[in-house]
């Protein structure tokens, strides 16, 4: 399937209760859609419509949460099919992260079964999903979970048979085709690689999510002293992540 | 110096709520806030709040509380708790107006189970992204992002509530459970089979499972049938929304559910009726009616004018 078909020639437009419209501009994991739904997204946060109150990006779709009593699902939908998706402006802000992960042992406790898995060695199943560049595709779930596209298809893994009732926050993970990053501590069938020091998510710190829907990410191994020195860091409000602009 | 109200014992999943966070879904952050929206508001309405402050919101469990201000005025309202002051029979739907050392005592819920204590003038909290309610799993909003505990302190805003006639909730105004709920059909109703959405539709008693909580009501009974392998790319949810997992059997999501979900959407719960299933306790029996958007959407607007003309209708006590 070319990545074109995965784009829909009009979007469909739904409603979710009587307070929303799910607008899907295609369907699959594609990052041509996907960047297409956040410039969407930017454009109708820019335009300010009224009664939009708040959006929810994912991979293929669009939520726009809006009061029924300040504009109708029918005139939404007409201010939504006048824009024109071809022409949306491509120069939206994105961000690349250099990441760090301290790998395996207690920080990744399925590692080696990974590893075993795909007949790799740790050390290999480290490099692959550490020189891998990813597209945060979506944030959803609960705060700051990084959803990534881009893990490299010797590390395609499912889940584990048995979730785990506590992960933490930080949890650097894979999970069928898809990696992740935790922002809190949650239960999860996800196979844990590692953990980084980043808070994705810090109420505490200004601002506090660091990462956004569309940028890229890459991660680097580091040991546990390094892990546990950034930790501290991490702690006092720094944000231990390289943050580049990718708009140059 | 003011203070407020002392915990001397709440039941599990006692949280301090508000209408919820608006702004953060993007970053995955939940709306979260009451489970019943509109009696927190009716709440608020009796001690003449603006509607969206913070109150103390119990899942079926009892609590206690001592008055360490010289006065404060409060109000309970929803579920069917029962309330008492200094150990004898106290007015629900309610503004009492309470002395300094005296005991008010929630006891636990059966048949209808969230209720919200409003304190005139509100608590000192801090609002973290925008609302004060709790989302334990983050550990967001209300006092250090948990439930409430025995022995924590909630400041009251007001140093003490003047003396006037208290109001009271026309009889005819008290909530009545409802059994059958209304839903808008969709997002993904055709990743269902025609015989799949009848039997959600035609199923006269799903059953509230014991597995529920602020997240989702699971409900058993009859399977919904799918199509395909019962999974979708993950896409945006709302509290209302009916996911169908691989069991067949629906979730409704509630409250404090996540911002996205990879299992398809039969129907969404309209806004006005999911405060009456979250009102609900495991074992309550439910059904479904697909209704038009414009349907919900007008029992959106009466609901509205509902509350806006409350404060009207509240009888003023001699």
């Amino acid at each position: 399937m070319s990545e074109a078909s995965l784009l829909y020639t009009t979007p469909c437009y739904s409603p979710v209760g009587d307070g929303a419209m799910l607008i899907e501009l295609g369907q699959g994991i594609d990052a041509t859609l996907n960047e297409r739904v956040l410039q969407l997204e930017t454009y109708i946060r820019n335009l300010k419509v009224a009664g939009v109150i708040e959006t929810t990006p994912a991979y293929a779709s669009l939520l726009l949460h809006y009061d029924p009593d300040q504009v109708s699902f029918d005139d939404l939908q007409a201010t939504v099919s006048s824009i024109h998706l071809d022409e949306l402006p491509t120069d939206r802000k994105r961000y690349g992260w250099q990441i760090p992960v301290c790998y395996g042992g207690e920080y990744g406790e399925d590692l080696d079964a990974v590893a075993e898995y795909h007949h790799l060695t740790s050390a290999e199943v480290i490099r692959l999903h550490s020189k891998g560049r990813y597209r945060v595709y979506m944030m959803g779930f609960a705060p700051g979970f990084t959803y990534l596209g881009g893990l490299a298809e010797q590390l395609h893994t499912p889940r584990r048979d048995n979730p785990r009732l506590h992960t933490p926050a930080g949890s650097v993970s894979i999970g069928g085709m898809q990696a992740l990053i935790a922002g809190v501590a949650m239960p999860s069938g996800w196979q844990l690689l590692g953990q980084t020091p980043l808070a994705t998510y810090d109420p505490q710190r200004d601002p506090p999510f660091l990462i956004a829907p569309g940028d890229e990410v890459h991660f680097h191994p580091v040991n546990a002293t390094e892990f546990k020195r950034l930790q501290k860091a991490a702690a006092k409000g720094k944000w231990v992540a390289e943050k580049v602009s990718l708009n140059d | 110096m003011t203070r407020g109200l002392l915990v001397l014992q709440a039941g599990a999943g006692t949280t301090i709520q508000d209408l919820g966070r608006t702004g953060y879904r993007r970053y995955g952050v939940t709306g979260s806030g009451a489970m019943d929206p509109l009696a927190l508001q009716v709440a608020n309405c009796l001690v003449g709040n603006p509607f969206d402050t913070p109150c103390i919101e119990l899942n079926i469990g009892s609590a206690d509380f001592r008055v360490t201000t010289d006065s404060l005025r409060c109000a309970f309202h929803g579920g069917d708790f029962n309330l008492s002051l200094n150990g004898l029979p106290a007015p629900v739907s309610t503004s009492l107006r309470l002395r300094q050392g005296d005991i008010i005592s929630i006891s636990s819920a059966r048949q209808r189970i969230r209720g919200y204590l409003a304190v005139e003038g509100g608590f000192e909290l801090e609002p973290v992204l925008g609302s004060c309610a709790t989302h334990v799993r983050s550990k967001l909003g209300g006092l250090d992002g948990g439930p409430l505990e025995a022995g924590q302190e909630l400041v009251c805003l007001e140093t003490e509530a003047p003396a006037r006639k208290e109001v009271s909730l026309p009889y005819e105004l008290h909530p009545k459970t409802r059994r059958q709920f209304r839903v808008i059909l969709g997002p993904q109703a055709d990743r269902f089979t025609a015989e799949g959405i009848y039997t959600f539709l035609n199923t006269t008693a799903f059953r509230v499972d014991k597995d529920s909580d602020s997240l989702g009501y699971r409900l058993t009974g009859a399977r919904i049938e799918y199509i395909g392998d019962g999974n979708i790319v993950s896409d945006p949810v709302v509290p209302g929304c009916v996911q169908v997992p691989a069991s067949g059997h629906p979730l409704v999501l509630m409250a404090d559910c996540p911002t996205t979900g990879g299992y398809p959407k039969i129907a969404t719960v309209i806004s006005t009726d999911l405060p009456d299933l979250a009102q609900l306790p495991p074992g309550a029996e439910v059904s479904f009616r697909a209704v038009s958007l414009e349907e919900a959407q007008a029992a959106r607007q009466k609901r509205r004018h509902w509350l806006a003309e409350l404060p009207n209708k509240l009888i003023t006590l001699p």
